[in-house]
C-alpha cells in the first residue's frame, strides 16, 4: 500500500543531522524512523473522502448556479452549509447607501464640534519610566498601574467614552460606569464596564500581540478593524491578539492570572516567550543592556520565572542556566552566547 | 526511504501550473488533501466535526477565491496556513467547551511512565513514541508533526506557524533529543532486570 502520510528523512532534516556528530545524527535518524504515523491514524476511507467531495460540491453548485464568474465571490446561499469560520479581515463588500443631503447639513456642526473637541481634549500622555513601574487615576476614578516603559494617553475628560491607548503593559482596575471603558492598543481593543485586568501590547519586537488576562469581571476583546472577532473574557481567563500577513486572529493561551500580573509584585515571569522579547523585559526593567549572540538564540524560547529579583544580573543567571547558555559581565552590558564543549 | 513518497499531486503541482479554474483539478486538489488537513485540524481543535468543517471552509474559500489567487510561497504553506488561522477561529468561538474537554482528555503523564513490564517491540515502540509527542510543548509537537506526518518542509513549517526557519530547526531538533531521551531511559529499563 503507498502509504503518502508516511514520510522518510528529508533534505531539512539531513542538513540538521549534518552539524551533530555521527553517533547523535544515528540515534535521532532511529527516532525519526520509528516515529512514524500509525495507519490508524492515516488517510481517511476514500468513502467519506468522496462523501466530504460531494458536499463541498453542493455547497458550490449552490453558491454558483451558472457560469463561474457570475458567482466569484459569493458565499452560497439557501440550504448550503455557511462557513462557521470566516477569515477576520473578511473579503465581503460593505454597502453604503448615503444621503448626500444630511452629510452636507452635518459638515459645518461637524467641523465646530471637532474644533471644540481639539481645545477641550487634548490628550494626557503618562508614562513608566525604565526600571519604574507608575499607578495613576483616570479623570472617571479608575486606575492604572503601569510597567516599567509602558504608557497610556487619553483624552482629558473622557467625555463621550471612557478611551486609553496603551503601549506597553498595564493592569487595570476600572470604575464601575454605565459607559464602557475602552483600551485601544495597536492591533486590538479591549472592551469592559467595570472590572480588574492586564494587557499587554508591545507593538515591536519579534512576536507583536496584544495580550489580556481578566482578574475580575468580564471584558470584551475584538481584533482592530474586525468588528465581528470579538470574544468574551471571564475572570482568570486569557486571549491574545496576532496579526499576519494583515490577517489578525485571537486565540487563548494558557496564562494563569498570578503570572500574568506577577510584575506588579516585582516578578519576572515567561512563559514560552521568545528570548529577545524576555531580554526586552529585563531591559525596561533593570535599565541594562544586554546582547545575545548569536542571533538565533534570541528565538529560543524560554519558560522562567523569578520571584521578586533584586538585579538583572540575577535574573540573567537563572537565565543562562535555563537555557544552558554562557552568561559574561562586559564593561556595561551583559553578554549571553552559546556554550561550546 | 527518501524516495518519492511525495505524492504525485505536489511533485505534478507547481506555483505556475496552478489551475483551479478546472473542476477536475480542483477535486484532485481536494482528494489529495483532505484527509491530511483534517487530521491537522482536528489536533488544532480537538474537534473533529469542527475540523471537517475547517477543511470544508477552506476549500470553499479556495474555490470562490481562484480567480485571484496568488501562492506566494508554496501550496502547502498556503492550504495549511489556512487550516490554521480558521482552525485557531474555531477553538476561539467554542473557546470553552473545547478548552474544557481538551484539558479532561488530556494524557495522564504519570502514566506514560514505563513500566517493566512493557514489551519493546517494533509497533508497540511506535505506539509508545506517538504517545510521547503529545508530551512535547505544543508547538513543538505541532512542528514536528508537520515535518513527520505531512511531510512540509520547514520553511512551510515556518511560514505556516509564523515563526523563523531557525526555529522551526531548533523545534525538531530538540523533538528528536527529547525521544530519544526518552527511549533511551526505557530501553536501559529494558537491559537491566
Amino acid at each position: 500500500v503507498n502509504r503518502p502520510d508516511n514520510y522518510g528523512v528529508n533534505e531539512d532534516l539531513l542538513a540538521l543531522l549534518e552539524e551533530l556528530s555521527p553517533d547523535e545524527a544515528e540515534s535521532l535518524r532511529r527516532v525519526w524512523e520509528l516515529a512514524s504515523l500509525p495507519e490508524s491514524e492515516e488517510s481517511m476511507h476514500e468513502d467519506d473522502v468522496h462523501d466530504a467531495w460531494v458536499r463541498l460540491e453542493q455547497a458550490i453548485h449552490l453558491g454558483q448556479p451558472d457560469s463561474d464568474e457570475a458567482a466569484d465571490g459569493v458565499l452560497p446561499q439557501g440550504p448550503a452549509p455557511r462557513p462557521r469560520f470566516t477569515l477576520l479581515h473578511g473579503l465581503t463588500q460593505q454597502t453604503r447607501s448615503v444621503r448626500w443631503t444630511v452629510v452636507a447639513a452635518s459638515a459645518a456642526i461637524a467641523i465646530i464640534a471637532a474644533a471644540l473637541l481639539f481645545w477641550t481634549q487634548r490628550p494626557v500622555k503618562h508614562s513608566a519610566g525604565i526600571g519604574q513601574q507608575l499607578a495613576i487615576s483616570l479623570p472617571d476614578g479608575s486606575r492604572v498601574e503601569l510597567n516599567s516603559g509602558s504608557a497610556v494617553r487619553y483624552d482629558r475628560r473622557m467625555s463621550d467614552t471612557r478611551g486609553v491607548h496603551l503601549e506597553g503593559e498595564a493592569y487595570f482596575d476600572v470604575a464601575h460606569a454605565t459607559r464602557p471603558f475602552v483600551v485601544h492598543t495597536f492591533n486590538a481593543r479591549v472592551e469592559v464596564l467595570g472590572t480588574r485586568f492586564a494587557t499587554r501590547a508591545w507593538p515591536g519586537g519579534r512576536e507583536p500581540g496584544t495580550l489580556v488576562t481578566v482578574e475580575r469581571g468580564s471584558v470584551n476583546v475584538v481584533a482592530a478593524g474586525s468588528p465581528e472577532s470579538a470574544v468574551q473574557l471571564d475572570s482568570g481567563e486569557t486571549a491574545r491578539v496576532t496579526s499576519h500577513n494583515g490577517e489578525a486572529y485571537i486565540d487563548r493561551p494558557n496564562i494563569s492570572i498570578e503570572d500574568a500580573l506577577a510584575w506588579r509584585e516585582g516578578s519576572l515571569v515567561f512563559i514560552d516567550d521568545v528570548l529577545s522579547e524576555v531580554l526586552d523585559d529585563i531591559e525596561r526593567r533593570f535599565n541594562v543592556e544586554i546582547t545575545a549572540r548569536p542571533d538565533s538564540l534570541l528565538e529560543r524560547r524560554v519558560r522562567l520565572s523569578v520571584r521578586e529579583p533584586e538585579d538583572a544580573e540575577s535574573v540573567l543567571r537563572g537565565l543562562a542556566l535555563a537555557l544552558d547558555v554562557q552568561l559574561t559581565r562586559t564593561a556595561d552590558s551583559y553578554l549571553l552566547t552559546e556554550r561550546h564543549p | 526511504v527518501n524516495t518519492d513518497q511525495e505524492s504525485t499531486f505536489e511533485s505534478g503541482l507547481t506555483t505556475t501550473d496552478f489551475q483551479l479554474s478546472e473542476r477536475g483539478e480542483f477535486a484532485r486538489l481536494f482528494r489529495a488533501y483532505y484527509s491530511r488537513l483534517v487530521r491537522y485540524a482536528d489536533r488544532l481543535t480537538g474537534d473533529n466535526a469542527s475540523a471537517q468543517d475547517v477543511v470544508q471552509d477552506v476549500f470553499l474559500k479556495l474555490w470562490e477565491k481562484r480567480a485571484d489567487l496568488t501562492i506566494e510561497s508554496s501550496l502547502n504553506a498556503l492550504l495549511y496556513t489556512m487550516v490554521r488561522n480558521r482552525s485557531l477561529n474555531a477553538i476561539r468561538r467554542a473557546a470553552r467547551e473545547v478548552y474544557g474537554s481538551s484539558l479532561a482528555e488530556m494524557p495522564d503523564r504519570a502514566s506514560d511512565a514505563a513500566s517493566p513490564d512493557d514489551h519493546v517491540d517494533a509497533s508497540s515502540l511506535r505506539t509508545t513514541i506517538r504517545r510521547w509527542i503529545e508530551d512535547l510543548p505544543p508547538r513543538r509537537a505541532e512542528a514536528f508533526r508537520l515535518s513527520r506526518d505531512h511531510g512540509l518542509r520547514h520553511r512551510d513549517i515556518a511560514d505556516v506557524m509564523q515563526v523563523s526557519e531557525r526555529t522551526v530547526n531548533t523545534h525538531i531538533l530538540l523533538a528528536l533529543r527529547e525521544l530519544r531521551q526518552r527511549l533511551d531511559q526505557l530501553e536501559n529499563k529494558q537491559v537491566e532486570p
